[in-house]
Order: C-alpha cells, then structure tokens, then sequence
C-alpha cells in the first residue's frame, strides 16, 4: 500500500497487514509542519519527521498533531471516551483521541497553578535529562500519579461529589473523570494567621501546610474500606436478634448457632439477622445448601468483610477500629439480643462496648472449651473476664461452666448458662432397626474387628498419632476413618494398610454404620463434641476420650471412656484395652450398654430439652 | 439599652492549662473581626471545674471578655447547656479552650445563617477541620512538600443535604466537629445530653448532631471558614470517650 501525508514526500516501505489500519490513519492525519515546529531536535537532525514520529516519537510520547493525542494503551487508561479509536501497531494497541474541550478546560486549569521548578526539584530526573516540566507531566506525569504542584492533588476516580469552587473541582480528561483538589487560599491564609497565636499549627512546616492531606469527612468511612450502603444493606428491618459468628460452613459452633436460630424460628421468631466477621460471602460458597445451616439460611446476614473490609486491628488506638464500628452498627440496629460465638471481632466489641450495648440489648457470649491448649482457646482464656460484667456466658459444657465460674464468677453479673447441644435424634423405628443390625453383628462370633472413627483429622486435638499407634498394635483389625483432611495423613502416621481413609461423611447421621463394632473418638481435649452425640442415633457402642463435657452425659455403664494422654502410644494401649473390652462383652451386655447410651443422651440432649433452655436462655418462656 | 447581642461566642474551659493561651487570642481574633463587620458579639468564658493552672491562666488572660463563669458540672454537655440559658445572643457559638478558629468563622457564619436564602433550619459548622498535632515538629518540612508522615491534614466537612451525603453514617462516625453555630433557641429546645459512663452513652457533639439531624435540622458548612483542632495523644475527650467505650446516643434517647 502506498501512503501520502501532508507534508512529506516519503513514501514508506512495505507494512505488516496488521499495521496497515494504523499505519493509513497517521499518514492521513501526520502533520509535518506542526512536529517539526514542536520538536526542534527532530528539525536539527533532517531525519524525516514521519519516520522519526514512528521510530522514536510514539514511543516518546510526541505528539504529531494539535487535534490527536496518541498513546499506546496500559490498562490504567482504559476508557469509555467514545471518541477513542483503537488500532494495533507492532503488537501493541494504540489509542487514539481526539482532544476535545473537556481535555482543553482540564490542562488549563492545571497550566495555571503548575508548580515547574517544584516538579523539576521533586523529579530530578527530568532535570537531569532537561524535560520541559510541563511536557512531561502531561505526557507522562499525569498517568504516573505525579503530582504537577504540592498543593494539588488529582484523584482518578468516578465518584463525584458535589462541586466545590476552593477544594474540589472534577474534570474530564481523555473520557476519564478526575478530581482536582486544591486549598482555598483564604482557609491558607487564616491558618497561617493562627499560627502567630500557636506555632504548633505551622509544626508541619508552613510552606507545606498547602499541600497537607485533605479528607471529604464523608469519606472518612470509604478510605479505611466501610462501605455504609453495603453494611446496612441486607437488614430489611432491625432486627430483635443479631448473632454474630466468625464464618459459615461445617464446625460445630456454627451447629451451635444454627440449632438455637432454629428453635427461635420453630417459636415463631423472624427477626434474625447474622454477622459473619471472617469470611467473604463468595468464601463461603454454598453454605445455604448445608443442612445443618438450614436455619440460618432465609436470615439477613451481612457478612462483614465484604462491607468493611477485613479487619486488621483491634487496637483502639489504630486508625481503623474495627471493633468500635461493629459496636456503633449494633448501636444502630438496637437488637434485643446479641448472641456472639467464636469470633474474635465480636467478643472484642461486647469487651469495649458492652457497658452501652448492654443498655438496651441481652448480651450471651459462647465460650465452648477452656484451657491452654484449646483451639479456640485464646478467645475462652482472653475474654471472659471483659465481657462477663455485660453478657451471658453460654456453654454447651458443664466444665468450662464450672471454670468460667471458679474463675470469673463474682464478674458475672448477667450469669453463666450451659446450653447443652441438640440430639437430633432418629425416630424409635429407625434406632431399633439400627440396634437389629448391630445386634446380627453382634452374634457373628468370628467377624473380622472393624472400627469407625469420625472427625477433623489432625494430629494436635484428635490424637491420630494414637489413632496410627493403634492400628499398629492391632493390626489385624480394620480402621476405617472419616473426616476433613485438616494436614496431610503422612504426616499424622495414618498409613498402615490396616487404615482406610472413607472421604468425608455429608450425613452423619443417615450413614450407614451397621458394619462397624464400635465407634473410635481419640481427643485430647473438647467442649461437647457434636459427632459423639449424633453418633449414639448408630446404635453403636463407644469408645472416647474422657474429654469436655462427655462424662457429664455418659457413664461408664453407657459408653467407655479413656483418659487423654500426652502419650499417644500410652493412649492407644488404654484405647486397645477398651477395645478388647467391648469386643468380649456378651451380645446382650452390648445391648443393653448401647440401651442406656440411648437413655443418658435423650436425658440431656433430647429436641425438646433443647428447645426448653433455648426459650429460657432468651427470656421467651 | 438593649444587652441583646447577635452572637454569643461561648468557649469552654476545664483542664487545657497552657493551651487556653492560643485558644483566648484566637476567640478574640474572631470576635473582633465579626465585629468589625458591624455583627454585635458576647464573648463568654466558662470554667467547668478547671485545675488549678486553667483557672489561674484563664483568669489572668480573659480580663477583657464580657463573662467569665466558673460552674461545676464536669461535663461539657451540661456546661454548654447552662451556658445556652445565661447567653443573650441570637445565635451561639460553643468553642472547646484546646482549638483555634480561622478568623472570619463568626463572620461568614453568622452571615450565611442570616441570608435570606438560608434555611430556618439549619446548623452551621466550619467548612474545614485542619487537624494539627505538635508532634509534626519531628516530620516538619521545609519546603512545599510536607514529611510524608506528617500527621496534619484537612477534614473537608459536607453539608448534610448534599446529594452525596448518607445519613446512615453518622450511625459510624461524627460528620462534624464540635464548633457548630445555631440560633440560640435550637440549642435550647435540644440541649446537649450529659455524658452517661455507667451506661457506656456520651459523645455530645456526635449525639448531638444526630439528635438534630433525626428532628429535621439541616446541617450546613460555611465555605472560607475553618477550625483548628489540636490532636492529642492523651488527655482529649476523644481519647477519653473511645478508652471509655462509651457509644453515641442514638435519637430515640431523647
């Protein structure tokens, strides 16, 4: 393709198809006269100024015509200006603009209050390589966020606040909308009319107060990341109940949750709204299909992250205070009830804040295990003592009951509540045709040992060194293991062939575990784990840790227990021992253990019970 | 002759020792400058339990001010309150004995609340809040280009019926400072609330702002006028009220 231009009477040689476009535009549109007459170098030096512009100007940022500005796109720059033409030059896309009077009101207002020799002595670069000032900030200092005075400040942005003549004027530039703030030269000069009365008003320099930070107070909120649209937005009304939990997902404190919103809403309660503290919603994933959420499923939750941003302080000196904005939010909803369970952030606001809170809300605090080594145990140890005077303290344990009282008991104003879990127990039919099948195995004298275990594996609460440390002595059994993989099973020992791992259990309950001769619970500590008290709905004998609040539901006539050991070759041969116990037992003493393990948990952790103290708890009976 | 004044500039003092120095010479620069626009203007000084040093400093630098009163109620709330009852101005004025104020804050207040565009409702508050800390004597700069630390800057306040401003987040934070500037019977008909520590409640200028805000009062910013907030690292009510943990009285509490 042969190109003409103005001006020149070159013609180029031949071009990359993909070229071509752009290539065919410059030609139409290169002016010769005006680059030559802006860039006196180029004249000096006789190259041809369209072979200069396209071997050194574009890159250079030259410009070749008053009407155009051409750049090659970075994605900063982006834009929607509909005047914008794209092309593709040498690989690189090129953007084309032509200058409009919003670009020329922009850089006019920018030309009048440029600082030059400032911007010189702030980028010594330029000066060293002798760059017009103002050249190169429209070239390039304007995209690298430099900024062209001290007392100018240019925020790329496209929220628009309201125009304001002194501090705050918007532009559009190049289909980008800009912010300009300045300082009013009258608020300057009577600051600095105040500084004769107080020097520490010039402390941060005189000449510098000009160019001092400037915050919109409405932005005060936006610039540590709290959206306040968002906050408030999933609450449709305020509600009576706010409970506030660190994440949702499968765990037992969110069970916890879940099962007393579930008997609120049984009774006929509908404003419930939820706080997630810890987790993005799109974190969270389908957590509305887990059953054990059902309830909390329809509820208002907000989840704070995804308002506020995640919280990265709780020091009350910090700029953001993260806890004291969840305070003031509750302030805001005035819930009657506030019930926080195992999040740092809200323990943390009913600590500082609760003296108010307390005024027009009850206030429970769950606290599930005491004790050094407890996961958890940092929120139980560090917070009781600060929330006691304005809160309940709720636990699903009488020892960490027991504790929190011995220790804290004189600071519990409000008291202490032990909530004992939910049974979610399956109908009389469904358990004596469970205890049927077990009882078949049972009178299977030559059976092969099987055992089930069922629960997060890790090796520091679970003990599964133990668990490896029995499969070893016992190799002839077969160790079957459920659970979330929380490290890799290498490293907890579990890989005797004696031991397979079975992936995770979505129904605990529904599972079919008639093939089993008892159920394996290795722990070192606890509150009141969940997966034994569903596991009794199995009609299967039980081997635990003596551990939490476990010994407060079952006797040793019911279940067997072992002591926690350090040990965990100590604590397989007691687990081995009870194993052998079990295994001898006559079918009917296993029977009528399995009878009584029924009766002890349906005493303590039966719906009804629950629901009773769930009322209770809320002043609702 | 009538001792009714179109300003009652009050400024309140407790425990500020040497900082009620600047803060007297800068409420005399106010009232002078008002009044040399023709505005008439009462300046009150009120001692609300001070030390030992306020009073003596006070006493010894306010010869010239119209009242000085010494009370006992050990809250700023209550003191301005009973400050609003004894004044005889139109409109007032309450300064915290800490800060300092652009000069032309009386003047370009007390005329943009008597314009006749103005609303009937509205309260009034410096347009820019420039928050220095005397700390920033260790991050001074000595040209255009301030310490990158410096802890200085400006608060630019925002009128409560701009189209931008959300009303949910004064739930969060205070929207303005404490220098706000009312016709004397708004301050009458919503007094300050006092600050109630057994409950966890105070924050007065925030209660407050939201208390007016909630009775339909339009909060407005008065360009070319600024207040000077000293930051402190202890002893401010701020840092009191958030060591405290008290939370801003909502509406519904009064």
């Amino acid at each position: 393709m042969l190109l003409r231009y103005k001006g020149s009477s070159d013609t180029p040689a031949l071009w990359a198809t993909t070229n071509v476009p752009f290539l065919d535009f410059v030609a139409r549109n290169f002016d010769s006269a005006w680059y030559l007459s802006r860039n006196p170098d180029v004249a000096a030096s006789k190259i041809d100024p369209l072979k200069h512009w396209l071997n050194y100007g574009l890159q250079e940022g030259r410009a070749f015509s008053p009407e155009l500005d051409i750049r090659f796109q970075v994605e900063e720059q982006v834009t929607d200006d509909p005047s914008a033409q794209t092309f593709e030059y040498g690989g690189a896309t090129i953007v084309v603009r032509h200058r409009q009077q919003d670009d020329d009101e922009f850089l006019s207002f920018i030309e009048k209050h440029f600082a030059g020799e400032w911007y010189l002595s702030t980028n010594p670069d330029l000066a060293i390589a002798k760059l017009d000032p103002w050249q190169h900030w429209i070239d390039h200092g304007i995209w690298e966020k430099r900024k062209p005075a001290p007392w100018i400040e240019i925020q790329f942005n496209g929220d628009r606040r309201p125009e304001n003549s002194h501090f705050a004027r918007h532009f559009t530039y190049q289909g980008k909308p800009l912010t300009v703030r300045t300082l009013d030269p009258d608020i300057l000069r009577q600051i600095l009319d105040q500084g004769a009365l107080e020097p520490a008003v010039l402390s941060p320099g005189s000449l510098a107060l000009a160019a001092l930070r400037q915050i919109d107070a409405p932005d005060l909120l936006p610039r540590y990341g709290i959206d306040t649209t968002a906050l408030f937005a999933p609450f449709k009304e305020n509600p009576k109940y706010v409970f506030i939990m660190n994440r949702v997902g499968v765990g037992g404190s969110e069970k916890y949750l879940s099962d007393i919103v579930g008997v609120l809403l049984e009774n006929g309660e509908r404003s419930i709204a939820i706080i997630v503290t810890d987790q993005y919603e799109r974190d969270a994933g389908d957590w509305r299909s887990l059953s054990i959420l059902q309830p909390l499923a329809a509820r208002d939750i907000l989840f704070w992250p995804d308002a506020c941003g995640w919280y990265r302080s709780y020091d009350a000196s910090a700029a953001y205070d993260s806890s004291g904005v969840l305070a003031r939010f509750l302030n805001a909803l005035r819930p009657q009830h506030i019930f926080v369970a195992n999040c740092r952030l809200g323990f943390d606001a009913i600590a500082r804040f609760g003296r108010g809170l307390s005024h027009f809300a009850s206030i429970y605090c769950a606290y599930y295990c005491l004790g050094n080594r407890a996961l958890g145990a940092p929120y139980a140890l560090r917070f009781p003592a600060q929330t006691a005077p304005y809160a309940i303290s709720v636990t699903d344990n009488k020892p960490v009951a027991d504790i929190l009282k011995q220790h804290y008991g004189p600071l519990h104003e409000k008291g202490i509540r032990i909530l004992n879990l939910r049974l979610k127990a399956v109908d009389a039919e469904e358990f004596s045709k469970r205890l049927r099948a077990r009882k078949k195995r049972f009178a299977m004298t030559s059976r092969k040992n099987r055992w089930v275990w069922i629960s997060r594996l890790n090796s520091y609460q679970k003990k599964t060194r133990a668990l490896a440390e029995l499969a070893r002595i016992r190799r002839i059994d077969q160790f079957d293991i459920y659970g979330p993989v929380e490290s890799p099973l290498e490293e907890q020992g579990l890989v005797a062939p004696n031991i397979k791992y079975c992936g995770v259990l979505t129904d605990v309950i529904a599972a079919d575990l008639s093939e089993y001769d008892a159920f394996i619970f290795t722990s070192s500590f606890e509150g009141m784990p969940n997966i034994v008290i569903e596991m009794t709905n199995h009609a299967i004998p039980m081997i635990l840790s003596k551990v939490g609040g476990l010994g407060d539901t079952f006797d040793e006539t019911a279940v067997s227990f072992v002591e926690p050991d350090e040990n965990a070759i100590e604590m397989a041969k007691a687990f081995s021992g009870k194993m052998d116990f079990v295994r001898a037992l006559a079918p009917d003493k296993l029977e009528n253990r399995i009878k009584k393990m029924q009766e002890q948990v349906l005493r303590v952790h039966h719906a009804e019970i629950y629901k009773k103290d769930v009322l209770q708890l809320f002043g609702a009976v | 002759m009538n001792s009714h004044k179109d300003i009652s500039v009050i400024v309140v003092f407790h425990g500020e020792k040497v900082y009620c120095l600047p803060a007297l010479a800068s409420v005399r620069s106010l009232v002078s400058t008002a009044m040399a626009d023709g505005v008439t203007v009462e300046a009150i000084v009120i001692l609300d339990a001070p030390d030992d040093e306020t009073r003596r400093l006070v006493l010894s630098a306010a010869t010239d001010f119209a009242r000085i009163e010494e009370v006992s109620f050990r809250d700023l709330g209550l003191t301005r309150n009973h400050a609003a009852q004894m004044a005889q101005g139109h409109y007032l004025s309450f300064l915290d004995g800490d800060d300092l104020w652009g000069a032309q804050w009386l003047r370009l207040a007390y005329s943009a609340a008597t314009d006749a565009c103005a609303p009937l409702n509205a309260i009034w508050h410096p347009k820019v809040m420039y928050l220095f800390d005397e700390s920033d004597f260790d991050r001074t700069s000595f040209d255009c280009t301030p310490h990158p630390n410096a802890h200085g800057l400006y608060l630019i306040q925002e009128s409560s019926d701009s189209p931008s401003f959300d009303p949910r987040a004064l739930f969060l934070e205070n929207m303005w400072g404490a220098v706000a500037f009312a016709r004397r019977v708004v301050y009458l008909r919503y007094p300050y609330l006092a600050v109630d520590r057994v409950a966890g409640f105070g924050i007065e200028d925030w209660s407050w702002n939201s208390q007016t805000l909630a009775a339909g009062f339009v909060h407005k910013v008065v360009e070319g006028t600024v207040h000077l907030h000293r930051e402190k690292k202890s002893g401010g009510l701020g840092v009191q009220n958030l060591l405290d943990g008290l939370l801003p009285f909502m509406p519904e509490h009064t």
